[in-house]
């Protein structure tokens, strides 16, 4: 790719970080390939080309290259960072915690970390921990975004509308062009039913990220969620649950009433209710498999 | 820093906690009944570990004798029911107190099920289970049944 | 009515302040093959009211007496005023003027290393070497092209023309093609600025390179600047992570601002196969304020492309109507790849021990069953953009493309 004299370790690592961070990959990797040539052991390097085969969900190569670089350095930071992602990703969630305790310990003051072990408690159910990690890291640092964000998680867990409001405003504010925002603002949305306002959001996501599939599939369960014909399930999706044990209530006094008060109307009214549930039942689903297919999920 | 929030919390040997759904946990509610809703719910406690559901436990437990009792041998007190709801009585009182039990233990674990909705894993497959609890759950009753008919005579 | 050769003598003497008598006298002497006195008339013009029309016709005369050295530099002097009007063969004269080789420009890195940007090309492509694409070839023939050869005309309708545009579309489908074609239909050079550029960009000292870029530019009028692959130096500071990358931005947005006071002969052209990576500043009025979708070749052109492809190598029996027919959305780099399958498998079957054998339909028929145009994913992504987000007529070509198309 490069036709001039040799460049530094330092200058490929640029390069390469910028290819990474527009996602093109290919190109990246090829320049990985000619920078490592001249540099074999340049931990810098090999970062780059384990990042690149972990955002190319080439798992294995991305851990054989931290390994790699973690035998000569075994205090590097982005390596160990990098490595917390892919023991989550497998599953090896112990092992992820004693990393992140371990860089914790060295970097006592990186609050990013902190979210991230926030994060982890969250997904493995340990709410108190989880959420003193996240005010720790937002004392650190109260702008870092991911601190935000483990802190708002904290406030919709707890049910605290007042303080989840402050929380989205701080993130709106502090990083309102975030994926990560506009995707905690979506949940807001959708947990207040609003989900018409957050398919929008959810679009203009889709066309910052159009090749992202996760984000398609949101705007897909969204449009689903949204769609005119889903409007008489409103209350179901709304209220989950707690509404579909009210309508079985309300099933029951309803057909009784009627039974008793207008026997004539007796049976339409079971078939009509009979043809609530199933359609509840049932079209949701078909409704999202024809909108994903549709979408070329 | 704060040295008793670097102290692991996960074990090697232990895999991370993982819940049933509450959508499983309705349907084996609405179709198993009580008993089975109790078992049920009961696995995520016993998954969560958590001692303070026990009496919750208890009283669902209670809640459900002295329901089947009231019905076998003190029915006039539903009169008011039967009149609402005719035949359908036991059926609906069954299936609500069902649905009290498994809305009560969503009411316990909501954060849990709240932070679970964050990620992208997968709750465990609930059919072995919600089988198993409603034939439990049917075995239960069937047995409270005979016991309460026993004590009766 | 023609004033005699005479009578325009006699105007000047008793009014020589007469502009258009002089330039129209000036005319006749130059068809009268008297271009040394033609030229003393249109210099005395230029003096008294330097415009295009008589800078234009001292560029004619210094061509007839052979200074093409200072033809060329009043033309380009004609260039910069409103009411400028092409003129064929001065237009050819600047064309063969172009270097035919070397780098036109250089980014200077850090220290004393000097990075080429790629030199011109020897041969130009025009528009009659872009097959097919009729619609795309006049909708830039009369948004671009021609407000840039003949800005008084279109001044003169209050019609605005030239500015940024920004070419987009999936890979392979011409792009970088077609900005050649512009800058040689517009007789200006082309600089181009491709990934290498901006590799050596992020390594420091942008602001210098991008400075010194567009000084060249300026020199080298009238130029075609065309950035390839736009999403690599403008990426979208919303989704950057560096502060590098912003900054980069913001300098490449001041250098376009600061250059529209300046920029009449110089047309700024983009490309991208990722326009939803492009910032969107840069897509506003007075930078790439324009974005035409550049779409697979359509059949006109697959045609086109299939029959250069095909020619000179021995092929028999292919039917080019139903090759074409059965390649929709294929781009240019597909047809290759196509047409290399097929050469595959014939030389396949005569190495196997095959009679040798000119291409037939039985390779093509192999070669289409393996092979899966690369613009697919790009055109569902498009597809998606504008089903759940084409409210906002971004994407409004390609909307039509693929209701022309019927792409499912």
């Amino acid at each position: 790719m490069n036709d001039q004299a040799l460049l530094s370790a330092r200058d490929y690592t640029v390069q390469i970080d910028g290819l990474i961070e527009r996602g093109r990959y290919a190109q990246a990797g090829s320049l990985i390939g000619e920078a490592l040539a001249h540099y074999p052991q340049d931990s810098g390097l090999l970062f780059a080309a384990a990042r690149i085969d972990y955002d190319s969900g080439d798992a294995d190569g991305a851990r054989h290259t931290l390994h790699q670089i973690l035998a000569h350095d075994p205090d590097h930071y982005l390596a160990r960072s990098l490595m917390v992602n892919l023991l989550q990703d497998s599953g090896d969630l112990p092992a992820a915690e004693l990393l992140l305790i371990d860089l914790l310990r060295a970097y006592p003051e990186a609050a990013f970390q902190y979210a991230r072990y926030a994060l982890l408690m969250y997904r493995t159910l340990h709410i108190d921990k989880a959420k003193a990690l996240a005010r720790e890291a937002y004392r650190l640092d109260p702008n870092n975004e991911l601190a935000l964000t483990t802190c708002l998680i904290g406030d919709i867990i707890d049910g605290r509308r007042g303080a989840e409001q402050a929380g989205l405003a701080r993130l709106l504010q502090g990083h309102p062009e975030s994926e990560n925002t506009a995707r905690m603002l979506i949940t807001h949305l959708v947990g207040r039913g609003r989900y018409r306002a957050a398919k929008r959001i959810a679009v203009e996501l889709l066309k910052l990220y159009p090749n992202s599939r996760e984000v398609l599939e949101l705007v897909v369960q969204l449009d689903a969620l949204s769609h005119w014909s889903m409007l008489p399930l409103w209350p179901l999706n709304r209220w989950g649950w707690i509404a579909s044990g009210g309508l079985y209530l309300i099933t029951l006094l309803g057909l009784n009433l009627v039974r008793s008060q207008a026997p004539l109307f007796s049976s339409l009214a079971t078939y009509t209710l009979i043809g609530y549930c199933l359609y509840s039942w049932i079209y949701p689903p078909l409704l999202t498999r024809w909108l994903k297919r549709r979408a070329g999920l | 820093m704060r040295e008793h929030l670097l102290t692991p919390s996960l074990s090697a040997s232990a895999a991370p906690v993982r819940l049933y759904s509450i959508q499983s946990s309705f349907l084996v509610a609405f179709f198993g009944g009580p008993a089975a809703s109790l078992l049920y719910c009961g696995l995520n406690s016993w998954r969560l570990r958590r001692l303070a559901d026990i009496p919750v436990h208890l009283a669902g437990a209670a809640l459900l004798v002295a329901l089947a009792y009231l019905l076998m041998y003190q029915p006039a007190r539903f009169d008011g029911l039967y009149q609402l709801l005719g035949n359908d009585v036991f059926r609906a009182l069954r299936t609500m107190l069902a649905l009290a039990i498994c809305g009560t233990f969503y009411a316990l674990h909501q954060k849990q099920h709240r932070s679970r909705a964050f990620f992208s894993d997968k709750p465990p497959s609930p059919w072995i289970a919600a089988i198993v609890c409603m034939v439990a759950g049917y075995s239960i009753m069937v047995g409270l049944v005979a016991a309460l008919k026993g004590m009766a005579s | 009515m023609t004033i005699t050769r005479e009578a325009l003598e006699a105007a000047l003497v008793s009014d020589p302040f007469n502009i258009d008598h002089r330039l129209a006298y000036a005319s006749l002497l130059l068809q009268a093959q008297d271009a040394a006195g033609a030229l003393t008339q249109f210099e005395l013009a230029a003096r008294q009211r330097p415009d295009a029309a008589s800078l234009t016709g001292k560029a004619q005369a210094l061509l007839a007496l052979d200074r093409d050295t200072d033809a060329l530099a009043a033309y380009t002097a004609a260039r910069q005023h409103r009411d400028f009007a092409a003129h064929g063969a001065l237009d050819q004269l600047q064309q063969r003027a172009r270097p035919a080789a070397g780098p036109a420009l250089s980014v200077v890195g850090g220290g004393a290393k000097v990075v080429a940007l790629k030199p011109q090309a020897p041969d130009q492509v025009r528009f009659a070497d872009v097959g097919g694409m009729e619609d795309l070839k006049k909708t830039l023939r009369l948004h671009i092209i021609e407000p840039f050869l003949r800005p008084g005309l279109f001044a003169r309708f209050k019609k605005s023309g030239g500015g940024g545009i920004l070419l987009y579309g999936p890979p392979g489908c011409g792009k970088t093609m077609i900005a050649r074609a512009i800058a040689s239909e517009c007789n200006a050079a082309f600089v181009s600025v491709g990934i290498s550029e901006v590799l050596t960009m992020w390594m420091g000292e942008s602001e210098r390179n991008l400075a010194q870029l567009f000084d060249k530019a300026r020199a080298q009028k009238p130029c075609v600047l065309f950035f390839d692959e736009l999403d690599a130096l403008a990426f979208s500071r919303s989704k950057a992570h560096s502060e590098h990358s912003r900054t980069i931005v913001n300098e490449f947005l001041s250098q376009l601002d600061g250059f529209e006071r300046d920029n009449r002969d110089v047309l700024f052209l983009a490309a991208t196969n990722m326009p939803w990576d492009v910032d969107q500043a840069m897509k506003r009025t007075g930078r790439f304020a324009r974005q035409l979708f550049v779409p697979p070749p359509d059949a006109e052109a697959r045609r086109h492309i299939v029959e250069i492809k095909l020619r000179d190598i021995p092929v028999q029996g292919i039917d080019i109507d139903a090759l074409v027919a059965a390649t929709p959305h294929y781009s240019g780099a597909d047809i290759d790849g196509l047409i290399d399958l097929a050469k595959e498998s014939t030389l396949h079957d005569i190495l196997s021990g095959a009679p040798e054998r000119p291409i037939g339909p039985q390779d093509m028929a192999v070669a289409l069953e393996q092979m899966q145009p690369s613009t697919i994913e790009w055109l569902k992504t498009a597809r998606n953009l504008v089903r759940y987000a084409g409210s906002d007529d971004s994407y409004r070509d390609v909307e039509k493309y693929l209701k022309q198309t019927r792409f499912a």
